[in-house]
């Protein structure tokens, strides 16, 4: 039978929980004993009663007599059954203990696979504390020291083998290890079988039976612990989240969701109140239900309560990030960050992701930044797998022509692949004989495109594979596409007839002139056949109504930009990419893995369907397979660093005293890993400070008194040679010296000084190598000074000054060496004539053992010769190029650094301190101590604010705000700068433009046309029909942007038509940008229309504040802010 | 026994060549602060006839077209991230009326308080019946704003563990526009004790504790009696602070520690006599020009 410790160890903490002086409620506590009251926050305060959470995960893996016993009950063959490679995946799954980032799932290890059921003994404590009351307040009690100090492990194979033996959560002496781990990677191929024992009391529970990665999580949500889940979009990391908001409505605390944009945040809220009831939900625009339980929110609204230190933080418990991968935008990725360093240490973390293969090295980061464990639960299972296929018919007749590429058990089908080419090919070639041999680069316009999409849809008919999400990378196509398919019919009267309702019920907010907008007569035409087309040029409400439509599976054919794949559970049966590159911003490129994954992960209805279908369309080429293979099975980008300064940021932590910046650059991402390893620089530091005090100071009376000069002076000597020498290798006229035949120094590891010459030059830019031909002992003599009173590294001023060349004694030999730039010690001015090639050849030949007792070649021995001579001719180093006057190089520093150099030289020589007879061993001592100062200054400086990336910007950007008069010299925030606080972007040139006057005079809907210029995405002229006014405010704004790049005033004149009450059908002919991101620019002017009111109210200026509050009550109207559907 | 007897005389008006600030633009109400329309109107001014005017008595500001006049002697006007120091003049239902020296009672609300213990947790009813054992009509509190009313109250909240209730101390009470504002106001002086330079112009001076960590921010009196040296040190600043304030100078740590380094050649009774006063205020102005340079 397996020892189990854990019951123990839990009913220790069970009885150190009870002998707390006041085991008592709090506020009974408080009114009692008010001097006893006073407490601190408690970080991962526990909540419940110690309950049997504790040895969840971790348990013994001895349990071989229940092993047998499961085999009987489960009859498996473990003798022949036993996969290596599990369905569904590419690899197998090495069993032996390792510290591999995420614990593949897969078949374990039986003993493994058949612990859980460890029901017996010990279980006495446990049914006790599970009997403990629970009552709103009684949650409360527990608040005692011992909240689970977990262990540390210094590195996982420790943590693993103290699994073997004890509970992770045993209290251990806090000994501080050289290398933390704070990322705890979660084993999810264990079955959590006795989870119902575990918990008996679940806050919540659902209809079907939770998978096992979400049973570990929530086993860690119930000790309060966070967590990082990492899984494909419809494996169900919801349900991770929807346990914390239940646990946090059971504790009365707070429970945070943010996601990164606001459609999903709708769609979340819309979910969890059917779910929950009590939840509240905050956006830029919408403010419902702002005192409730679980709060769903942008993470920018998230940031912005955290600067302003919000009630709503008091009591919250648990902040959820849903795809949180979001951090790797360049744009908002740096909020994540922001958010995740704020957080007080009090909240508990969950951080759902899509698949990342540095979900450790992240969920690391953030354990070291809250100083506690994150448990990282990662699982590439689907619940649906997915099966890829080619197509490249496009017509009816060859609408069969499917072609399985990796099948849902991920292997991947060269067969089909070349099948899927085959079949291109025979009709390109048809097609070529037809009409003659044309570069099959054609990509089809929208008349094939129909072919193909025809064809490919009436073959998924058939199949009854429908519903279908068309991935298309832009919007217009989108749109092309869908209306291309004008003899498409997919639904039946009974669907249409429900559609109609549907869209009546949904646009009757709308004002009349809106429901016959051009966009929403042509979407609606579409959905009642059953098609729909969902992208940003979409307007709001229709996007919405297409979601809910497809939802309920009554949209068919979805058309659909990368943005519908984000976010809230919308599955197809089968997902169909248009092509496999988009546009990216800045090129057109590849799909990355991860984008394919997580468009692909669309595919699939859990519960409906066996195997998702996703179709990659061939129209113009069959693509290359090792792209197709890169793409599909590829590893997802990692999640990275997108930290970067701004301004509301600066100015936000400078207005408070809690946070410096430098310390938000300090714990940011991008530092990590310089940061990691802080608390081993600082143990390395501390040893040093030790092994400095212990080592005796170094003897300075009577001739040795310029002994520490006399070092100093050496080694800037040796500094500013070596800096002048990089400079002349780098310099154009020093490349040309260093040619083929010039003799130089070389100073390194195995060569004192030793005159060497060059044989050949690689032509490598980046890192040149010369090869060289160096002078060298006989082997035999390997240590030519052996003995005597001075050890060789005590430098006499001559080896500092001079070159003191090295002669070999005895017969001379030679060696042919690889040279970087930075063993050249100097150049000298003799140019020898050698056969670089010739040499090189004969001394590789000679390398192999058959030639190696040939007589070197005749040009060997001169060479060798030759130098020999020099070195004897000039023992204290030939002459050397001079840097300024024979390279030319007239730089400042290289100047200096000669002159510098002369001078020290002259200085070393007239020290006192080397005639001292006691000069070699004090100066060993002294050069020993300066070492490790040395050593210990570059630990300091890495531990130090100096050190950081980004604080050269952090000292510009301040620069900037000192200047222009935002915070003073001592950092104090003025006026200007809480304005700009005030400001949700564009901070500085809305505050510029502010105090500058230029609002004040213009009229409200003026003031709105103009702002549009910083929302505005879409470039464009302002328009000729403009009034006066506003041209001379375009100007003006244009002047006083200097430091903002791009304005773009292409809907000015929309904004100030809708702002004079246009009504939005109209408003289209204005400009060609699609309504949708009209809408979403005339949604965001609002938002900044009220950031300036508060401004204007900040400054003490009631007129500017009264026209922004008319301008945006003027923006928000009809169509434009409708509000959500999903929040009716 | 010696008595001393003063008569009111006229004050002296301190040399100007000394202050720095002889260049402020000063304007009482009415004034006209420019007939240029081309600039914005910022606190402290109105438009009338085309012209800015100054509706209170202080010093003019400019930044970029934004004019506005800083009153000299005001009530206090909040703004977010201030820090200051109040007291509870009412416990009401689910909140605080603090006096804080504005034109309106600040509230304190119990949901934006640390409540001892810190345990987080949304506050309940019994929160709200045991508000007064948190804190009571007198009690003081630091605090820092959280946001401003449109109608200029403030709503405070107690971030961290820092702010909360007070205990032993003194408040000498000044002018907002005295306080300098700075990054940090709250101050452990060398000299012995510590003090907080609340933005709301009160000012607290209270021995500085001993074990930090553990009681800031804490809801309990410590009521062990302070020794007399730390009470002397407590006087003395008392004393300092409202020589500086009557002689203007700006409260900020350094002036008050120069101050109270000039004031240690007189006894603590004496600081308050108009000779000395002016004596040690200009001694602190001298030390501070130098520093400055």
């Amino acid at each position: 039978m397996a020892s189990l410790p854990v019951p123990q160890i839990c009913s220790k903490k069970q009885s150190s929980c009870f002998c707390r002086p006041q085991p008592g409620c709090l506020c009974m506590v408080w009114s009692t004993q008010p001097e006893n009251g006073r407490g601190r926050q408690i970080p991962g305060l526990s909540w419940l009663p110690w309950g049997p959470l504790s040895h969840l995960t971790y348990r013994p893996k001895d349990t071989q007599p229940q092993a047998r016993y499961w085999e009987a009950e489960e009859e498996i063959d473990f003798e022949k059954d036993l996969l290596t490679v599990p369905p569904g995946f590419k690899k197998g799954v090495d069993f032996a203990p390792k510290d591999h980032p995420t614990p593949a799932p897969g078949l374990l290890s039986l003993s493994r696979l058949l612990e859980p059921l460890d029901l017996s003994g010990g279980d006495e404590d446990e049914s006790e504390a599970v009997g403990q009351p629970a009552g709103p307040r009684g949650d409360t009690v527990s608040a005692s020291p011992c909240s689970v100090p977990l262990a540390r492990a210094s590195s996982l194979e420790d943590l693993v083998l103290k699994e073997a033996s004890t509970a992770v959560s045993t209290p251990e002496p806090p000994k501080p290890p050289p290398q933390e781990q704070w990322a705890i990677p979660v084993d999810v191929t264990s079955p959590v079988d006795d989870f119902y024992r575990l918990i008996p009391q679940p806050a919540f529970q659902w209809a079907f039976e939770p998978d096992v990665f979400q049973k570990q999580a929530i086993l860690h949500l119930e000790r309060h612990d966070s967590v990082f889940v990492a899984a494909h979009t419809s494996a169900g990391k919801t349900v991770v989240a929807e346990y914390a908001i239940a646990l946090a409505q059971k504790h009365m605390t707070r429970t945070i969701y943010t996601s990164p944009i606001k459609a999903l945040s709708n769609q979340k809220f819309r979910d969890f109140r059917n779910t929950f009831g009590d939840v509240g939900l905050l956006t830029g625009d919408v403010q419902l239900h702002p005192e409730a339980s679980c709060l769903i929110m942008t993470t920018e609204i998230l940031r912005s309560m955290l600067y302003s230190g919000s009630d709503v933080i008091r009591d919250l418990e648990w902040v959820i990030f849903d795809e949180v991968h979001y951090i790797n935008d360049a744009e908002r990725g740096v909020v994540w960050e922001e958010v995740l360093i704020m957080l007080p240490d009090h909240v508990s973390i969950i951080l759902l992701s899509a698949t990342v293969p540095n979900a450790l090295e992240f969920a690391d980061w953030i354990g070291r930044l809250k100083r506690r464990q994150i448990y990282v639960i990662s699982t590439v299972a689907r619940p649906v797998p997915l099966e890829h296929y080619l197509f490249t018919g496009n017509s009816p007749k060859t609408q069969g022509e499917l072609f399985l590429l990796l099948d849902s058990r991920g292997a991947f089908h060269t067969k089909g692949y070349y099948a899927a080419a085959e079949a291109k090919k025979e009709r390109m070639s048809k097609h070529a004989q037809t009409f003659g041999a044309k570069q099959p680069t054609h990509q089809g316009g929208p008349a094939q495109d129909r072919g193909v999409y025809l064809s490919l849809l009436a073959s998924l008919r058939t199949r009854a594979q429908l519903p279908v999400v068309v991935f298309t990378f832009s919007r217009g196509r989108c749109d092309e596409q869908a209306s291309g398919l004008t003899s498409l019919d997919l639904t039946t009267s009974s669907e249409k007839s429900e559609i109609h309702l549907f869209l009546q019920r949904c646009l009757a907010r709308l004002r009349g002139s809106d429901r016959q907008l051009p966009q929403v007569l042509h979407m609606s035409e579409l959905l009642h056949r059953g098609l729909g087309v969902h992208h940003s040029g979409v307007l709001p409400i229709l996007k919405e109504i297409v979601e809910m439509l497809f939802s309920r599976g009554l949209v068919k054919v979805l058309f659909a930009t990368e943005t519908f794949a984000m976010g809230v559970n919308m599955p197809a049966r089968t997902v169909v990419f248009d092509s496999m590159r988009k546009h990216d911003g800045s090129t057109f490129r590849d799909l990355l893995p991860g984008e394919y994954v997580q468009m692909a992960g669309r595919a699939g209805r859990r519960g409906l369907d066996p195997t998702g279908t996703v179709i990659l369309l061939c129209k113009g080429r069959v693509p290359e397979m090792a792209d197709l293979h890169r793409m599909m099975m590829g590893k997802p980008s990692q999640l990275q660093s997108q930290f970067r300064l701004t301004y509301t940021m600066i100015l936000n932590l400078l207005r408070v005293d809690a946070l410096r910046v430098e310390d938000m650059m300090k714990r940011s991402f991008s530092e990590f890993p310089s940061r990691k390893d802080s608390k081993a620089h600082e143990q390395a530091l501390a040893e040093l400070t030790k092994r400095l005090g212990a080592l005796e100071e170094p003897d300075m009376t009577g001739q040795l008194a310029d002994l520490p000069e006399y070092y100093s002076w050496g080694e800037e000597l040796t500094e500013t040679r070596h800096m002048i020498q990089r400079r002349i290798v780098e310099s154009v006229n020093g490349l040309k010296s260093l040619s083929v035949g010039r003799v130089v120094v070389v100073k390194n590891q195995e060569h004192p000084s030793t005159l060497g010459v060059i044989l050949q030059v690689s032509s490598n830019s980046i890192s040149r190598v010369f090869t060289t031909l160096v002078l060298c002992d006989k082997p035999e003599s390997q240590d030519p000074q052996d003995g005597g009173p001075a050890a060789p590294d005590v430098p006499h001023p001559d080896d500092l000054v001079g070159f003191k060349l090295f002669l070999p004694e005895g017969p001379c030999n030679h060696t042919v060496t690889k040279l970087q730039p930075g063993d050249v010690a100097a150049i000298t001015t003799k140019v020898l004539r050698v056969n670089g090639e010739k040499i090189l050849e004969d001394f590789s030949k000679r390398q192999q053992p058959k030639f190696k007792k040939d007589p070197p070649l005749a040009a060997v021995t001169t060479a060798v010769q030759e130098l020999l001579r020099l070195a004897q001719a000039y023992p204290a180093g030939p002459p050397t190029l001079d840097p300024v006057n024979d390279l030319q190089l007239k730089d400042v520093s290289v100047v200096e650094g000669g002159l510098r150099a002369r001078k020290l030289e002259e200085l070393i020589r007239g020290a006192q301190c080397v005639y001292s007879p006691r000069f070699p061993a004090q100066y060993l001592k002294l050069r020993e101590r300066m070492q490790i100062q040395k050593e210990m200054e570059r630990l300091r400086f890495l531990l130090s604010d100096q050190s950081l990336l980004l604080l050269p910007e952090y000292h510009q950007r301040v620069e900037v705000l000192r200047t222009l008069g935002y915070v003073d010299e001592a950092g104090t925030v003025k006026l200007a700068g809480r304005v700009a606080c005030a400001m949700s972007s564009h901070e500085l040139l809305l505050t510029e433009l502010m105090f500058d006057n230029a609002l004040s005079a213009l009229r409200p809907e003026e003031i709105a046309a103009l702002l549009s210029g910083l929302v505005c995405q879409n470039p464009g002229d302002p328009g000729d029909q403009l009034p006066s006014t506003l041209k001379q405010g375009v100007e003006r704004v244009q002047t006083v942007e200097e430091f903002v790049g791009e304005l773009n005033f292409g809907l000015v004149e929309v904004v100030y038509e809708w702002a004079r009450g246009m009504p939005f059908s109209e408003l289209a002919g204005l400009s060609g940008t699609p309504e949708g991101l009209v809408v979403r620019c005339i949604q965001r002017l609002a938002e900044m229309c009220r950031s300036l009111r508060g401004a204007a109210r900040l400054v003490g200026e009631p007129v500017l504040g009264a026209k922004m509050e008319t301008a945006a009550t003027l923006l928000r109207r009809d169509i434009v802010f409708a509000a959500s559907l999903y929040t009716q | 026994m010696a008595m001393e007897m003063r008569l009111p005389v006229a004050r002296k008006r301190l040399s100007e060549s000394l202050g720095r600030e002889s260049k402020k633009h000063l304007v009482v109400p009415g004034d006209t602060i420019t007939t240029d329309t081309g600039f914005m109107r910022g606190h402290g001014t109105y438009m009338g006839e085309e012209k800015l005017i100054a509706s209170v008595a202080g010093s003019v500001e400019r930044v970029n077209k934004l004019i506005c006049v800083k009153a000299l002697k005001t009530r206090y006007n909040g703004e977010v991230g201030d820090i200051v120091v109040g007291r509870i003049t009412e416990v009401q239902q689910k909140r605080w009326k603090v006096e804080t020296n504005s034109r309106l009672d600040s509230v304190l609300l119990l949901s934006s308080m640390n409540l001892p213990g810190g345990e987080l947790r949304r506050r309940s009813a019994e929160d709200e019946l045991a508000m007064r054992g948190f804190l009571q009509e007198g009690d003081l509190i630091s605090a820092e704003v959280q946001a401003v009313f449109s109608d200029g109250a403030v709503s405070l909240h107690t971030r961290s563990l820092k702010y909360g209730k007070l205990g032993q101390g003194v408040l000498v009470q000044v002018s907002p526009s005295l306080v300098k504002r700075q990054k940090t106001h709250f101050h452990d002086l060398p000299c012995g004790a510590s003090v907080i330079l609340g933005n709301n112009g009160f000012i607290w001076i209270y021995p500085t504790p001993e074990h930090k960590e553990e009681d800031a921010g804490g809801f309990i009196a410590n009521l062990e009696p302070v020794s007399l040296a730390d009470r002397e040190v407590i006087s003395r600043l008392r004393n300092c602070i409202i020589s500086l304030v009557t002689q203007r100078m700006m409260l900020y740590d350094t002036s008050i520690l120069y101050c109270y380094e000039a004031s240690l050649p007189h006894q603590i009774k004496d600081i308050l006599k108009p000779e000395i006063m002016e004596e040690i205020v200009m001694e602190t102005r001298q030390r501070l020009l130098e520093q400055e340079g």
